[in-house]
């Protein structure tokens, strides 16, 4: 078995990358004198994912919301539920879908080795029947409609789909119709092409030691039995994004979230792409900036007011977010904004504080084991190593910014989302 | 690593509370009357953590009180412009300051919480805590000020930020509907009031009042630090005697929350054109929760309706497919406890129906040994787990600011591991249907 240690001295943490030879790459970062143990069990496989590869290389589609669907009754089993066997250890067990991932995981402050058994067991065993199927869809429906009135949700949702139109898809629990398509068979079938090991990752961080984990995955582990699962790359010709969508809600205040369509020719970015971007949105919107103090002072914006970098496979949307009385007022400001900052360069003030307090961020989420098992299954999706962006922010150069900040920012492919009230 | 937001469903949807406890060694000192430091020494952590809280009778100054916070932790005498402010936060690696109000009991707890990267991590020579120690205090004794008042333009924009704030709280249905209950149930008690105040008191206020709520604050609040840190509390201990030496202290009086007997049930419906209907239910504990009471009332709680293997969680979301959470939560200081859940409007009835039923079960007696130990596992479990985050270490700490006695994790776990079967059916035996809150959906059906 390969087992590799990564080390990092400034931040004094490292972990440790194991090949195991089911198939499973499992990876541990041990931090003594925590008492909670976290561990992830992930596999890539989200909302995005709405085709799976036939033997011959073609592509044939699933219903949207199959993955979140998925989730939901892997936790059942001819016997028990994964939820009852926790609830005899203590631990606490979830799982989440997302647009690129799935994950089932446990927290917990003893019995890890009990825990990281019931994880290991319950998803490499599924069961689906159709009665069980059919009698999701109840539960799955109400939570649909719990999203549904939720502004933040829909401010988002909506704006990806403007940008991106049908592909990807990024709602991850699709339609009360989409998920009525679903049957025990069609699981069965992601199951096979998207939860095997080849497939997954194990990531656990907290208290723990890879002997540990080790002594459990070779008891649990079941050798794989297909490959890697191959992603289809949405649809290559983008059209134009629509400029501007808005929905009423049952809200009192205006929302809006601003977006731009990144066109580069990778499904994904790299990590360098990633941490720049970062720093550049800081200085652009950060709550120091100049147009962060214009925007207060009109009154266009309130303390919501945020950015952020969404990217995955096949999507790269820098975008900024809040509240207003006038949305579209703020979009152009912000728009014109980027143009000036587009030719006259980054200050290098601006540049370096941005850039301390990104990496000061970073620093802070190795206090949590939750952010450090969910950053290596993240970061492992992507290729990269887990302390590779704080390597990155540490030596990173306004030349790099500023070279990146002309890539970032199409100005014809921004969409501007609103939800303002009915 | 850094990802600002995720965007993903979770399987179980539980209220998150920053309820903690701590297992090892804290530490106490008074720095006036009514002027406490609570620290906690310890490596552990790539942060420090700061937590500065004034606790205030809630029925009096309220909007002014809650303004207060957010005015101060806008600008100071050394950094007048909340840009400079914020540059000088960056600049100290990300160093994050917010501002807070929140109530327990009778009393609103202003806060301003301060989270910095520990001096090893710095890529300079420069102390961080020492900056961040110096920037905080000077943020409660060196505040912005012009004429012998705050300034004006400032406040009415914090007024401006805080009536948003309130605002786009309630746009959230679920917190929307916890405090129209909250409101309906305890329209005749101090903790019925609003944690912001009403939006008129808020535009009504002048920088005078807030000005006077600041040195009410400085003379009569309780006041905790709360330090979780690598390095001790020397230099904070400085400052701040050297501060409050020239503060003449007279400290609230904190008066016993008085508890309230169920009365006839109580039962309001509105609707908005929203898909998902929320059913907020208020209950009393007719005994009251008094100290001893305390673990016993947070098993009763969390067997009835707490996490996956609660009665609500199995029964009325996996059996019954009546809603999508359903969960409960008691409130020690009033002895309440309130049930959430999240239905369609139409089976608003069975829903309440089945819900009553669970806790007519607990009260007889009705549950297994097995959901008896898991709920004190769980629990237990959950209160180790808290001693990993700096964050709600601290919020452990800050959320007994106004308590003489701080209860620590070695307590609680113990308190925890003792609670029998008995315990759990007499304390929900004394529990007692008060307020029904219903918020429709009128756009429910067909989604």
């Amino acid at each position: 078995m390969n087992i590799k240690e990564y080390k990092n001295e400034k931040l004094a943490e490292s972990y440790f990358e194991i090949e195991h030879p089911s198939g499973l790459k499992i990876l541990v970062l041990p931090k003594p004198g925590y008492s909670t143990t976290y561990a992830l069990f992930a596999t890539r496989y989200g909302s995005i994912d709405t085709h799976i590869q036939a033997p011959d290389g073609s592509y044939y589609e699933i219903p949207d919301g199959t993955a979140h669907f998925l989730e939901h009754k892997l936790f059942e089993s001819e016997e028990q539920d994964a939820f009852e066997r926790f609830a005899k250890t203590g631990a606490s067990a979830n799982a989440f879908t997302s647009f690129d991932r799935t994950a089932y995981l446990f927290s917990c402050s003893a019995n890890v080795k009990q825990n990281l058994e019931i994880l290991m067991d319950f998803v490499q065993s599924p069961y689906f029947t159709q009665q069980t199927v059919d009698k999701e869809q109840g539960i799955i429906g109400q939570e649909i409609r719990m999203y549904k009135d939720s502004p933040d949700w829909s401010l988002m949702i909506n704006l990806l789909q403007a940008l991106y139109s049908k592909s990807p898809v990024f709602d991850i629990a699709g339609t009360e119709e989409s998920i009525s398509k679903i049957t025990a068979e069609t699981l069965y079938d992601c199951y096979r092409n998207f939860y095997n090991l080849n497939n997954m990752v194990f990531a656990v961080a907290g208290n723990t030691t890879v002997e540990e984990v080790l002594e459990v995955a070779d008891r649990m582990l079941k050798p794989a039995t297909g490959k890697r699962a191959q992603r289809k790359l949405p649809e290559g010709n983008r059209g134009a994004v629509k400029k501007y969508v808005e929905e009423k809600m049952s809200v009192e205040t205006t929302q809006f979230m601003l977006g731009f369509r990144e066109n580069s020719g990778n499904p994904e970015i790299s990590t360098l792409e990633r941490v720049a971007s970062t720093v550049i949105l800081d200085v652009i919107a950060g709550n120091a900036s100049l147009c962060y103090k214009e925007l207060m002072e009109e009154q266009l914006i309130n303390t919501s007011f945020s950015y952020e970098y969404l990217d995955g496979f096949g999507y790269a949307v820098p975008m900024f977010s809040g509240e207003s009385h006038d949305p579209e007022l703020v979009s152009e400001k912000i728009r014109n904004y980027i143009s000036r900052l587009k030719k006259d360069g980054i200050d290098p003030v601006d540049f370096e504080r941005s850039r301390r307090k990104l990496y000061g961020r970073m620093v802070m989420e190795y206090n949590d084991v939750e952010n450090i098992a969910d950053a290596l299954v993240i970061s492992d999706f992507r290729g990269e190593g887990l302390f590779d962006e704080i390597t990155v922010c540490a030596g990173l150069t306004l030349e790099q910014v500023n070279a990146r900040l002309k890539a970032m920012f199409d100005e014809d492919s921004y969409s501007l989302s609103v939800v303002s009230p009915k | 690593m850094y990802t600002a937001k995720c965007y993903f469903y979770e399987r179980v949807s539980l209220l998150r509370q920053a309820s903690a406890v701590y297992m090892a060694d804290f530490k106490i000192v008074e720095i006036a009357p009514g002027v406490r430091i609570v620290s906690v020494k310890t490596g552990m952590f790539k942060t420090g953590r700061i937590i500065m809280s004034m606790a205030m009778p809630i029925e009096k100054n309220t909007a002014a009180q809650a303004l207060l916070p957010f005015y101060l932790r806008r600008a100071c005498k050394q950094y007048p412009d909340f840009t400079e402010l914020n540059g000088r936060l960056n600049e100290l690696y990300g160093t994050k300051l917010s501002a807070g109000v929140s109530k327990f009991g009778e009393l609103q707890q202003m806060s301003i919480n301060m989270s910095f990267i520990d001096d090893r991590f710095s890529l300079t020579d420069e102390s961080i805590s020492a900056e961040c120690i110096k920037l905080i205090t000077g943020l409660l004794f060196e505040p912005l000020t012009a004429n012998g008042s705050f300034v004006e333009k400032n406040i009415e924009q914090e007024k401006r930020l805080l009536i948003e704030r309130r605002r786009s709280e309630l746009d959230d249905k679920i917190v929307y509907a916890r405090t129209r209950c909250e409101e309906i149930m305890c329209a005749n008690e101090p903790y019925g009031r609003n944690v912001y105040g009403t939006e008129e008191e808020i535009s009504a206020l002048t920088t005078d009042d807030v000005y006077n709520a600041w040195q009410s604050v400085l003379r009569e609040s309780i006041i905790q630090f709360t330090v979780v840190s690598s390095a001790d509390t020397g230099e904070i201990e400085a400052v701040l005697k050297e501060k409050f030496s020239g503060v003449q202290r007279s400290v609230i009086e904190k008066r016993a929350v008085e508890i309230k007997k169920a009365d006839k049930v109580k039962y309001v419906n509105e609707s908005q054109p929203v898909k998902q209907g929320k059913l907020v239910m208020g209950l009393r504990a007719a005994n009251g929760a008094p100290e001893e009471n305390r673990f016993k009332n947070l098993i009763m709680t969390d067997l009835f309706g707490g996490g996956p293997h609660s009665k609500l969680f199995m029964n009325v979301r996996e059996k019954m497919s009546l809603c999508y959470y359903c969960r409960a939560r008691f409130l020690r200081s009033n002895a309440i406890m309130f049930i959430e859940s999240g239905i369609e409007t139409q089976n608003e009835e069975k829903a309440r129906q089945a819900i009553i039923d669970q806790l007519n079960n607990v009260k007889n007696g009705d549950f297994t040994e097995d959901e008896l130990n898991a709920s004190k596992m769980s629990v237990s479990d959950s209160l180790q787990t808290y001693n990993d985050t700096p964050e709600v270490l601290a919020a452990w700490y800050s959320m007994q600011a106004a308590d003489e006695k701080l209860v620590s994790l070695s307590d609680a776990c113990e308190g925890v591991r003792k609670v029998t079967r008995q315990d759990v059916i007499d304390m929900s035996r004394s529990i007692e249907l008060d307020t029904v809150y219903m918020l429709s959906g009128t756009e429910g059906g067909e989604a």
